[in-house]
């Protein structure tokens, strides 16, 4: 049987997208504004973070006009949201493996 | 965080942080539920306090217009945080209760001359749903 190690996926681990995903888990679709705030992250960072996602099918990203402004909407798919969980099952697999030096390796 | 050098601290920490973003997320949501039960009490307690305990008309009606509006204000100015949707159906639910027990339900009892005050809590209630609908994701797609 492989290491849960193994099955980590690397679009979801950087703690920006984990977070992200973490925090969409249980919500509706929010404000990008909130998000960023949320996260406290810059604008750019979580654009940037969104398109990621969103290539990936995470995430939905929608722009509504409000006025003369654009607000934009952010929302976990279910691919998103089945990815997560596994990532997160498989964290916790580790977590549950045994001691650091069990899955520690050497180059 | 290479694969080489990721370790169980590492994943302890980060199902930590998981759980402390979904937290966060929910805390910082959670008071639209909230909003919607206080709106939705608001309106019971109007049209209850007009047809079962006797107020005259106004003096339920200037209470429950402040009242609104004070959580409306609120609900203004945490905007960023409402759910897609969630202030424009409000709006659209509390208009319905309105016109849908001063126009219908409230007509309709006095019409049929039902005097117990249990069909006035009903129609109350009834009015009151869609307000009580908007507490629901399903609501806002």
């Amino acid at each position: 049987m492989s290491h849960p190690r193994k099955s980590i996926d690397s679009l979801i681990h950087s703690p920006v997208r984990f977070s992200l995903l973490a925090a969409l888990r249980n919500l509706e679709d929010v404000d990008f504004r909130f998000l960023a705030d949320l996260l406290e992250v810059s604008d750019s960072t979580l654009s940037q973070t969104l398109t990621v996602l969103e290539e990936a099918q995470f995430v939905t990203v929608r722009k509504e006009p409000v006025g003369r402004r654009t607000r934009t909407w952010v929302g976990i798919t279910k691919t998103g949201r089945d990815a997560f969980e596994q990532h997160l099952a498989t964290l916790q697999a580790i977590v549950e493996s045994g001691t650091p030096n069990d899955i520690q390796e050497s180059t | 965080m290479s694969e080489n050098t990721f370790s169980v601290d590492d994943a302890t920490r980060l199902v930590a942080v998981g759980e402390q973003a979904a937290q966060h997320a929910r805390r910082a949501t959670r008071w639209f539920r909230a909003f919607v039960i206080l709106q939705a009490a608001y309106a019971l307690a109007f049209t209850l306090s007009i047809d079962v305990a006797g107020a005259g008309y106004w003096k339920a009606f200037a209470p429950f217009v402040l009242a609104t509006l004070c959580i409306w204000m609120i609900a203004f100015r945490y905007r960023q945080s409402v759910p897609r949707h969630g202030l424009r159906n409000m709006g659209i639910a509390v208009a319905t209760w309105f016109a849908l027990y001063t126009l219908m339900l409230d007509p309709a009892l006095q019409l049929f001359q039902l005097s117990s005050p249990w069909w006035w809590v009903l129609a109350g209630i009834i009015a009151v749903t869609p307000i009580v609908a908007c507490l629901f994701a399903s609501s806002r797609r």
